[in-house]
């Protein structure tokens, strides 16, 4: 085997020890890995800027989404959210994407259809990852938490066929 | 794809916890929004009462609308007061009007006095500009008072 097959088959090897040690299950099917890091993402709404206009949006960007063995097609990671009694808006989008594109940025809406996240990711590299970039917005008219309670997103981003 | 690339891919996979494996991820995310109540009135007004329209008629009342009032709350039930320092010299009035924001009520004209008032109820859930317009009055009993009096209207936004 030659020196550039092994530097390539080794890391593939070691990143496949890695998946099934931390419990992923391949299926003959679908043989992707699909992760997002960062634990709970906090977002807090700041005061205006002056009396008068809306509070100020509170954006985050530290968590990322890793995937791993692209498939052969082309493909593309969408975006859902389920937050019950939304009463706040949140944003998202891809941030210094690795492979693929990132789409425009998105509202997650709870219970709207998924959206594009990242499209045309290819089989160029072994692995890619992604920031995730979240912007939280609450206009006055939205009221608070106080009135509604604090929104509670979980984000789905799932792995399809573009 | 260099060896480096994968290693720090694995060293990074291996220091954060992952949430989710497989075609799906998830990821939470909470939204705070704590209550905002912030107010702030806009400049300095003098007021110069005009010569009687008549012999024997009071002074002409000096208006001046050039003031505003910014409100951002983001919590219902609340309303604006006025008060005034003191009480001007007997026979002088000052009378303010606010102009309604959002969905809330104005007072109308309310003669101000070192007792709050409610100008405007009714707030909530609103970022907004409202007009306020001041008036002026004297009767002709009111002897010239030089360069004024000056008095100091504290606008309160509370529930």
């Amino acid at each position: 085997m030659s020196r550039s097959r092994l530097r390539t088959r080794v890391p593939a090897c070691l990143l496949l020890a890695l998946a099934v040690a931390t419990g992923w299950t391949p299926s003959s099917a679908q043989a992707q890995i699909l992760f997002a890091t960062g634990g709970r993402t906090q977002l807090t709404i700041q005061p205006p800027a002056f009396a008068g206009l809306d509070p100020t949006p509170d954006e985050d960007v530290s968590a990322r989404l890793l995937w791993l063995f692209a498939p052969i097609q082309t493909s593309k990671i969408v975006a859902s959210t389920v937050a019950p009694g939304q009463s706040f808006k949140l944003f998202a989008e891809a941030r210094d994407v690795t492979t693929g594109n990132a789409a425009p940025e998105i509202e997650l809406i709870d219970g709207a259809p998924p959206m594009d996240f990242i499209r045309n990711i290819t089989r160029q590299s072994l692995i890619g990852w992604s920031r995730i970039y979240y912007r939280a917005e609450a206009p006055a008219s939205s009221g608070n938490s106080n009135l509604h309670g604090d929104d509670n997103h979980t984000v789905y981003f799932t792995w399809t066929a573009q | 794809m260099k060896l480096t690339k994968v290693f720090a891919a694995l060293v990074f996979l291996g220091a954060m916890a992952p949430t989710a494996f497989g075609q799906s991820a998830t990821h939470d995310v909470t939204i705070i929004v704590p209550e905002f109540n912030v107010f702030d009135v806009s400049g300095n007004i003098t007021l110069t009462l005009g010569a009687p329209a008549s012999a024997g008629a009071d002074p002409a009342p000096a208006v001046n609308n050039s003031s505003q009032y910014l409100v951002t709350t983001n919590a219902t039930g609340k309303k604006i007061t006025a008060a005034i320092s003191s009480a001007y010299a007997a026979g002088i009035t000052l009378e303010a009007e606010l102009s309604a924001v959002g969905s809330s009520t104005s007072a109308g004209k309310v003669t101000l006095s070192s007792t709050a008032q409610d100008m405007v109820t009714g707030i909530g859930l609103v970022s907004g500009t409202g007009t306020i317009e001041y008036t002026a009055s004297a009767t002709a009993a009111v002897a010239p008072n030089g360069a004024g009096e000056t008095r100091t209207v504290t606008y309160t936004l509370t529930s």
